[in-house]
């Protein structure tokens, strides 16, 4: 379809304006409410506008995917919330990006940007990002049954010639991708923890991303999606895992089942004040054990409620962790890991 | 007491303003998708307008009462009636252990109806709200729609039964209808420049877009936008189309987003995070239009509108429902 | 009497589920739409024998659009 052609369509009108000059976020629909500018220790702030009780707080202008800006967001939410704004529904942050849901009728936005400004410039150098972070033990079993079932079930019922399906799972397909071996790829996901950016795809879900970029996959996801997965499956979409907080279809190349990470009953004690187990800035890191083990966590998280989750405070100093990334060791790794998945993309069959 | 003869196409129990607080944690709002028809629901029967009461999608609902009580019925007209006998909508009417309430199918305008019962519906609300979310199956009754055998029960009316019978919706009161929905939206987060052109802007607040019959209560999807929308070739990092982004949190409910060329407006359980760009979003006081939006024969229009101007809707709003609307 | 079996609500019509000449009772499905993602069921009032179909695949359907035409049984 192209609209062009009736007279009043896009295509005439693009002629007439582009002769006019056009700069970045102006014009007639301009939604950059307001800016900070970069700094050393952090990327411009744009404040977007999304609706009459939204705004967007977004790092810098082109989409980018680094970990930094996420500790970063999320340490000046946290501010954000210790604040305690009144109107302030809630906030969602992203990778680089936060949401602020509000009341228009209780607080503006002006106020609302003034109080993110604040956040933000308490924070002006980068020795002053510092993000409390629990970190989360899970036990993982691969290959187990339950996950397998799954792709089985996918196989027969969706798509039988599935080619990331290789010995009737998707371990083989993941390590392919990213040229390394069944063995290496395991101890990949056992080999970091798992950063949480924030969750809000799947009631209770996480995005969790290697903390150490030598241990990153990178996989695309089925095509087309599963109908089922086993609620606690592990699984690894884009530079994602996930763990499935409910049973429910789903697109990620599965590679193991662990606890569960969400209880709509909220009976177990660690589910008291809300049915999930994730919260923003959480790392996660997995220990391997056997299926039956798994088995078990599950019954004493759901039946006998007395499974003890092992969770430990702690923090992310980003100044530290931007000394470690730039270590020859690291550098040399993620260099070395990119070349080999270089390598696997070209052999792993497309979905 | 109501028990469930026929749950009709699609019938829910939803409060307003819903679940709020857990687009971070996966989980949308939902609530009416019409929170007027709900409110004046309530209104007439003597509850706070957020009180949960019964939303009736498609039509044909049918059940029993075992108890007698006061209901009012809102919204499209679905020819309502008690024992074959047809009963007046936007005001109260009191029914008796044993009446049976029906509804056909839906009206010349308007696609949802609310059945609001004085009292409202006692369920214990799951995170604040007793709506139901559909697509993620919680909340509510059960967390699905009402089925043969269900027995919805209700709380204690707030006052006597006699005393809120006959309440009755001023004429102008009545919210208009229409198959053209105008809605005030505000744009962002993606817009021209960076993600639109400014023409695609422009077609999109100008067009009249046909509401596709795959709408439901996650998503109200539209016809696809025509060549040139774009300012982009492709998503970057985000992906290959231009309307991929790296994922962000979708202003729920009320965002428009564009998912590859379709706009689809995300509302009551949509998606509350994703990898496409948001263009515009239905102003709040806006949303109810959107519930009585029939799939397959509406269309959609939107109309920018100011900050001031949706506080100032939002405010007319919540004084719509006080006794100065009955007459 | 002829009688139509009519769309109960707006959307693409999924499927006629019954042939000229069939035999139908009350409250048997003859015909599905799909609206909201959803299979609707349509089903007849009355016991009858299949006219005519009127409705195929893809078709787009209003409310009160004829979908089957009905002899009822009786006459």
């Amino acid at each position: 379809m192209r609209i062009g052609r009736t007279g009043h369509g896009i295509r005439s009108v693009v002629q007439q304006t582009v002769k006019g000059k056009r700069h970045m976020s102006q014009g007639k629909y301009n939604v950059i409410l307001d800016t900070l500018p970069k700094t050393e220790s952090r990327l411009e702030v744009l404040f977007r506008q999304g609706g009459d009780g939204f705004i967007q707080v977004e790092y810098g202008r082109e989409q980018r995917a680094a970990l930094q800006d996420s500790f970063r967001m999320l340490a000046v939410n946290d501010i954000i919330h210790a604040k305690k704004i009144k109107g302030l529904i809630e906030t969602v942050p992203g990778l680089r990006t936060n949401l602020l849901h509000f009341d228009p009728t209780v607080v503006d936005v002006p106020t609302l940007i003034a109080e993110v400004k604040d956040a933000e410039e308490s924070m002006p150098s980068v020795d002053d990002v510092v993000l409390s972070s629990r970190l989360i033990h899970l036990p993982l079993a691969f290959e187990d049954s339950e996950t397998k079932r799954a792709v089985e079930k996918y196989v027969k019922e969706v798509r039988p010639d599935a080619p990331n399906v290789i010995d009737g799972y998707n371990l083989e397909y993941i390590a392919l991708c990213n040229g390394v071996s069944v063995r290496e790829a395991k101890d990949m996901f056992l080999g970091t923890e798992w950063f949480n950016s924030g969750g809000g795809f799947w009631p209770g879900g996480a995005f969790l991303w290697p903390v150490d970029p030598r241990c990153a996959l990178v996989v695309p996801k089925y095509n087309p999606p599963r109908t089922w997965t086993p609620e606690g499956a592990a699984g690894i979409g884009g530079p994602c895992v996930f763990t499935y907080t409910t049973p429910t279809g789903g697109g990620y190349q599965l590679f193991g089942r662990t606890a569960p990470t969400f209880q709509f009953s909220m009976k177990h004690p660690i589910f008291k004040d809300g049915p999930f187990l994730y919260r923003p800035a959480d790392r996660v890191r997995f220990h391997e054990v056997d299926e039956d083990e798994v088995l078990w966590v599950h019954e004493h998280v759901h039946k006998e409620t007395d499974y003890e989750y092992r969770i430990e405070e702690g923090k992310i100093v980003v100044k530290d962790y931007l000394a470690w990334l730039d270590t020859d060791e690291v550098r040399e790794g993620i260099k070395e890991q990119n070349a080999r998945r270089e390598e696997g993309v070209q052999k792993a069959p497309r979905l | 007491m109501l028990k469930v003869i026929n749950g009709g196409i699609e019938t829910l129990v939803e409060d307003w303003p819903g679940r709020l607080g857990y687009l971070g944690k996966g989980m949308a709002p939902s609530g009416a998708f019409d929170n007027v028809g709900l409110g004046f629901a309530n209104l007439l029967v003597g509850n706070p307008a957020g009180e949960a009461g019964l939303e009736v999608t498609g039509g044909f609902f049918q059940g029993e009462f075992l108890t007698d009580s006061v209901i009012a019925v809102t919204g499209t007209d679905m020819k309502p009636s008690i024992n074959g006998s047809p009963i007046p909508m936007w005001e109260s009417v009191a029914v008796k252990k044993g009446d049976v309430i029906a509804f056909s199918h839906i009206g010349e305008f308007g696609f949802r109806c609310y059945l609001g019962i004085a009292g409202g519906i006692d369920l214990p609300p799951y995170l604040g709200s007793k709506s139901t979310c559909i697509f993620g199956s919680y909340g509510g009754f059960d967390g699905r729609k009402l089925q043969p055998g269900d027995e919805v029960k209700f709380a204690a009316p707030r006052g006597k039964l006699k005393d809120l019978v006959g309440r009755k919706l001023k004429k102008e009161a009545i919210p208009e209808y229409s198959r053209e929905w105008v809605l005030r939206a505000i744009p962002g987060t993606n817009t021209s420049p960076d993600y639109a052109t400014e023409e695609g802007m422009d077609y999109l607040f100008s067009h009249t877009f046909r509401i596709q019959h795959t709408s439901n209560r996650s998503a109200y999807r539209l016809e696809e936008l025509p060549e040139g929308f774009f300012a982009r070739l492709d998503g970057g990092v985000g992906g290959s189309h231009p309307s991929n982004i790296l994922d962000h949190a979708y202003a729920m409910r009320g965002a428009l987003n564009i998912c590859g060329n379709t706009p689809v407006l995300l509302i009551a359980d949509g998606p509350t995070l994703g990898g496409y760009m948001c263009a515009l979003s239905v102003i709040n006081a806006d949303l109810w239009k959107v519930g009585q939006g029939t799939p397959g024969r509406d269309f959609i229009r939107f109309r920018v509108c100011s900050q001031d101007e949706a506080v100032q809707a939002r405010l007319d709003r919540k004084n719509l429902f006080t006794e100065d609307a009955l007459v | 009497m002829e009688k139509s079996v009519n769309a109960i609500i707006p959307g693409l019509c999924a499927r006629v589920v019954v042939n000229e000449g069939d035999k139908v009772s009350a409250g048997q499905e003859v015909a599905v739409i799909n609206c909201m993602k959803t299979e609707i069921s349509v089903t007849s009032e009355w016991n009858g024998t299949v006219k005519s179909v009127l409705s195929k695949e893809w078709d787009e359907l209003e409310v009160g659009t004829p979908m089957v035409m009905l002899v009822v049984d009786g006459d």
